[in-house]
């Protein structure tokens, strides 16, 4: 387990010779092997390639020469991106002898920024559920509390940097699964403008709505690595062309411009919803305080459209997805049933190899995008989601952000939820507006219910991330 | 209208068992009972939005050149590496084609 508690002191450690990356990557290495068999965030250790890596700082480190953002920081990736040579299972039966031959972008750019791969994380299947008890490989469980979930999909992500076995992690958010695990095991996860940070090397799940960002310790760690990931790819053609600020040195700027109140609004519809647990409401409102007595403005808002979010996208997603998982059919990569007939071969390599959830996804996928109802589930839902985008452009046209709770409730326990999907599917309220408007938004731990963490969510317009890290730093600041 | 659950599988290439589909059933209706909310919201003349970004052809076109890629013509090995069954450099599936 790492004994540093930032990235940057790490790092300087590092350059100071006071520790060496080899030291802080075995170390981590270890540390799994010790502490992961309860909580079981990872799913592969890459022990091989991390050693590489941290070789290769300490080399660096050995002649003097400058370090890079995030050198020897141990990191650990949602088993749903690519990694070269390392087994890469998406959390699904179907894969689970598959090893790359390339990395993802995002595994390339953290690499190149230093950092050191640890291992892949636990999700649920193909990155589909709310609580990380959709693996095909086991659950993994909260580090706050053992017998609930950490949240999902990027529940290994969450819980390995919550337990502190990586220092920051990257997790993927297709209706809330960097935001809402953040939020169940206490840690700062951000959702990037879509397009900002490439998809190349994810495993598509729905790919108008997939993003990957970073899930950390604190807003300077988060802003490190999205720092390292952001940035147009020439392999992801979906990847914005425009300049990556410098996130980290945006932390500390004034929360508004001189002579300028920021305007924080709080839409009633989420604040007034029947399923918000009154513990998280409270801690939210409360912790709005301390950017009121910053000289923050609160702003009554209203998101019309925000309530069919869920609608939307269980239609849309499932849409993307069915198609999406086509390409799991055995014949490239990944799990065959022979036999004899080549339909018979698809069919029984897909029955085998995919789990309910996945399978109940796909099936709503398929007959939403079917002959005679296509109109009234796929383009009704598009329609809708045009109506969300609206919502948002108009509240933006009023406020500099947007304040909710992340979640409606605290971590449930494991198998609270299990036996209805739909119940499970809305505790992602509050998160799937930002996916579908293509916004960036962020969760930070702001207080507890219970002996359990709240998260405060943020959302911004398109390329405000900075505005997002500076706030979230801010309440850090604070606290 | 109940689900033809079956039809669905058919078309999604998904064998199920005899198990899994009085469930399965039951939670597809129950999800697009929920999604019919979506007709409280009026929609005519509303553009639908299937995509979030509109990048420019010329910075996600590029030219039609060989680069180094996994295919089975350039990197055998590595584009076979994971497949199931294999013959020579190729894919192997069962017979597709019965000879008359």
């Amino acid at each position: 387990m790492t004994s540093f508690p930032t990235i940057s002191a790490l790092r300087t450690a590092i350059a100071e010779r006071h520790t060496s990356a080899t030291a802080a990557a075995a170390a981590a290495c270890d540390a799994i092997a010790e502490h992961d068999s309860d909580l079981h965030s990872f799913l592969t250790v890459s022990r091989e390639r991390a050693l590489e890596q941290a070789a290769r700082i300490d080399a660096l480190a050995d002649r003097g020469d400058p370090l890079p953002p995030l050198a020897g920081a141990p990191i650990a990736i949602k088993d749903v991106l690519s990694t070269r040579g390392v087994r890469t299972t998406c959390g699904s039966r179907i894969l689970e002898n598959y090893i790359p031959e390339f990395d993802a972008t995002a595994v390339t750019r953290l690499e190149a920024a230093g950092a050191v791969l640890i291992g892949k994380t636990n999700c649920d299947e193909f990155a589909m559920g709310s609580s990380t008890e959709n693996s095909g490989y086991g659950p993994t469980r909260n580090p706050r509390d053992r017998e609930r979930v950490p949240g999902g999909s990027s529940g290994g992500s969450a819980a390995a940097v919550g337990a502190g076995l990586a220092l920051a992690a990257l997790g993927t958010d297709t209706g809330g699964s960097i935001r809402q695990p953040a939020a169940f095991c206490g840690i700062v996860g951000v959702l990037p403008t879509y397009g900002r940070v490439s998809r190349f090397g994810l495993a598509a799940f729905a790919s108008s709505l997939d993003h990957v960002g970073p899930m950390a310790r604190s807003a300077r760690d988060a802003a490190l690595v999205l720092g390292a990931i952001a940035g147009r790819d020439r392999l992801d053609s979906t990847s914005a062309d425009r300049p990556v600020p410098n996130y980290e040195a945006a932390l500390d700027a004034p929360l508004a411009p001189p002579g300028r109140r920021l305007r924080i609004g709080v839409p009633r519809e989420v604040f007034d919803h029947p399923g918000l647990d009154p513990d998280v409401a409270a801690q939210v409102r409360a912790s709005l305080d301390v950017y009121r007595a910053a000289g923050c403005e609160l702003v009554d808002i209203s998101l019309p459209a925000s309530q069919a979010a869920i609608a939307v996208y269980y239609v849309v997603a499932t849409a993307e997805a069915s198609s999406n998982l086509a390409r799991y059919d055995g014949i490239r990569y990944g799990v065959r049933v022979p036999a004899a007939a080549l339909g018979d071969l698809y069919r029984q390599t897909r029955e085998r190899g995919f789990g309910a959830e996945v399978k109940r996804r796909i099936l709503l996928g398929t007959y939403v995008l079917s002959a005679g109802y296509y109109d009234a589930y796929y383009r009704k839902a598009q329609q809708v989601r045009t109506l969300i985008c609206r919502d948002f452009e108009r509240a933006f046209a009023e406020v500099d952000v947007i304040c909710t709770p992340t979640t409606p409730t605290p971590a449930f326990k494991l198998g609270e939820k299990a036996a209805d999907p739909l119940e499970l599917y809305l505790a992602d309220i509050f998160t799937v507006p930002a996916d579908l408007a293509g916004v960036p938004a962020i969760s930070f731990p702001c207080g507890a219910a219970g002996n359990l963490p709240v998260g405060l969510q943020l959302i911004a317009p398109a390329f405000q991330e900075e505005r997002l890290l500076r706030m979230a730093h801010f309440f850090e600041m604070a606290k | 209208m109940p689900i033809d659950v079956k039809a669905i599988a058919a078309l999604a290439s998904l064998e199920l068992s005899p198990e899994e589909i009085a469930p399965l059933e039951g939670d597809l209706a129950r999800i697009l009972d929920y999604v019919a909310l979506l007709n409280q919201l009026p929609t005519a003349g509303v553009p639908p939005t299937a995509h979030l970004v509109d990048n420019a052809p010329e910075t996600t076109l590029r030219d039609d050149a060989v680069r180094d890629t996994v295919t089975p013509w350039q990197a055998p090995r590595a584009a076979l590496a994971n497949a199931p069954a294999q013959a020579g450099n190729l894919f192997e599936v069962p017979k597709i084609i019965e000879r008359g």
